[in-house]
C-alpha cells in the first residue's frame, strides 16, 4: 500500500526537487521518480496555498448564538427560578453589582434588628427601674432589679416567714436532733409544709 | 472594576471549558463557539459543496450537538478531535443522503471565474482562481472519507494522528487515503502543471 510519509510530504511541502540535498534526494528517490515528486509538489504547494487564500469572509448567523442560548438554557436552567435565571443572565459586572445590593440589604436588616433590639431593652429596663421605685427609696443594684418587692410582695414575705418559725418552734430541736437532721436556716420565701414533706414527723411514738 | 470576580475564560484550554460548560456555564460555551465557529463555518462549507446556508444549518446543529452531548466528551481526548469527529460525521452521513437522493454536486461556474479574469485583467489571478475552482470541483467529485481527510490534513492543519482519531481509522490508512488523493488530483489538475512535458 503506497503511503505518504511524514518525511516525503514535508519535503514536498516545502522544496521542489532541485532544491533537495543529495540525502533528501537519495531519500526522495527510494520512495517515487523526481516526475512524481515535481508534479505532487505542485499540486501540493498550490492546494495549500489554494486553501490559505480560501479563507473568506464566512460569518456565523448571529440568529444560531440566539438559538444556541435558548437551548442551552433549557438543558442547563430549568430547575431555576425565573428570579435566578435572570441574575445568571446579566453580565459580569452588573451580577457583581447585584449580589453586593443583597448583601447590603442582609446586613442593613441585621443592623436595624440589633438596633430596635438595643432600644427594647432599653425600654424594657426603664420601666423595671420605675416600677422598683415605688414606696421605696432604696436604691438597688443590677441583682435585685429583677425581684419586684412592692408593699403587697413584703407581706406575703412576712407572712410566709412567720409560718415557717411557727413550724420550727412546734417541731422543737428534738425532732430535728432524732432525726439527725439540722436545719441551720429557716426556709424563708418557701411555702413548705415539713410536716407533710416529712411524714415520719408525725408519728408519735418517734417523738416519745 | 470588578473584572476580578469574573473567570477570563479566554485563557481556559477547551477541556476546561468544556468542565465548566458541563456545569451549566454559558459563559464557557460562548467562549467555545466563538473559538470554533469560524473554523467550523468554513469546514462545512468546504465540504458540502460551497453552499453557505447548508454550511450556517450545519454549524448550527453541530453546536447544538455540543449542547446535548456535552457529558459524554471526556477530556481523556483533544476537544478539537471531539469537535471534528461530529462535524466529520455529519459530512458523512450528508453525503450518504446524497447518494440515495442520486444528487449531483455542482456544476462548474466559468462565468466567475472569466468576470474576475476581466475585472483584474491578471493570467495569474485567472490561473489560481481557476486552480481553486477545479481543485474543489475535483474533491467534491471524489469519494467523501477522501476528500475529507485530504482538507483535514491540508486545510485545518491536522496531524496524521489527530487524524486517525477523527476518521477512527488507522494512521496507515490516513497516510494512503493523503497519498491517493495527491496522486488523483495530479492527473486531474494537470492541465495546470508546467512541468508535465516532461512526464
Amino acid at each position: 500500500m503506497e503511503m505518504l510519509e511524514a518525511k516525503l510530504e514535508a519535503l514536498m511541502l516545502n522544496k521542489a526537487f532541485e532544491e533537495l540535498g543529495a540525502k533528501e534526494r537519495a531519500y526522495v528517490l527510494e520512495h517515487i521518480t523526481e516526475v512524481a515528486y515535481t508534479n505532487y509538489h505542485f499540486i501540493l504547494t498550490n492546494t495549500v496555498d489554494a486553501f490559505g487564500r480560501d479563507e473568506i469572509d464566512l460569518v456565523p448567523n448571529p440568529n444560531i448564538a440566539e438559538t444556541l442560548r435558548e437551548r442551552f438554557d433549557a438543558k442547563f436552567l430549568p430547575a431555576k427560578t425565573p428570579l435566578f435565571s435572570n441574575i445568571l443572565q446579566l453580565q459580569t459586572l452588573y451580577r457583581s453589582v447585584a449580589v453586593l445590593a443583597v448583601i447590603a440589604i442582609i446586613s442593613s436588616f441585621f443592623i436595624v434588628n440589633k438596633i430596635s433590639e438595643k432600644i427594647n431593652t432599653q425600654k424594657q429596663e426603664n420601666k423595671i427601674a420605675q416600677g422598683t421605685a415605688i414606696g421605696t427609696t432604696e436604691k438597688l443594684d443590677k441583682v435585685e432589679k429583677s425581684y419586684p418587692s412592692s408593699a403587697t410582695a413584703k407581706i406575703k414575705r412576712n407572712v410566709r416567714i412567720a409560718k415557717v418559725k411557727n413550724e420550727k418552734d412546734a417541731m422543737g430541736n428534738e425532732t430535728n436532733v432524732l432525726l439527725g437532721l439540722q436545719v441551720y436556716e429557716p426556709l424563708l420565701c418557701l411555702d413548705i409544709d415539713i410536716k407533710e414533706e416529712i411524714p415520719c414527723l408525725n408519728d408519735e411514738t418517734l417523738v416519745n | 472594576m470588578l473584572k476580578f470576580l469574573s473567570k477570563r475564560y479566554a485563557v481556559c484550554s477547551d477541556e476546561e471549558l468544556m468542565a465548566y460548560l458541563v456545569k451549566g456555564n454559558h459563559k464557557a460555551f460562548e467562549e467555545v463557539y466563538k473559538r470554533y465557529a469560524p473554523y467550523m463555518l468554513r469546514f462545512f462549507y468546504r465540504h458540502l459543496y460551497q453552499d453557505n446556508d447548508k454550511a450556517q444549518d450545519f454549524l448550527q446543529d453541530l453546536f447544538l450537538k455540543v449542547i446535548e452531548k456535552a457529558e459524554s466528551y471526556h477530556s481523556d481526548k483533544a476537544f478539537k478531535i471531539w469537535l471534528y469527529s461530529i462535524a466529520s460525521n455529519m459530512c458523512k452521513n450528508e453525503y450518504r443522503r446524497n447518494e440515495i437522493r442520486g444528487s449531483k454536486v455542482n456544476d462548474f461556474d466559468f462565468s466567475l471565474i472569466m468576470d474576475d479574469s476581466i475585472a483584474f485583467n491578471s493570467q495569474d489571478k485567472f490561473d489560481r482562481n481557476l486552480f481553486n475552482q477545479m481543485l474543489t470541483q475535483e474533491l467534491k467529485a471524489m469519494d467523501g472519507v477522501q476528500s475529507l481527510t485530504f482538507a483535514l490534513r491540508y486545510h485545518d492543519h491536522l496531524s496524521v494522528k489527530e487524524i486517525s482519531e477523527i476518521m477512527e481509522c488507522a494512521e496507515g490508512t490516513v497516510k494512503s487515503r493523503l497519498f491517493y488523493t495527491i496522486k488523483k488530483l495530479t492527473t486531474k489538475l494537470d492541465i495546470f502543471n508546467p512541468y508535465k512535458e516532461i512526464q
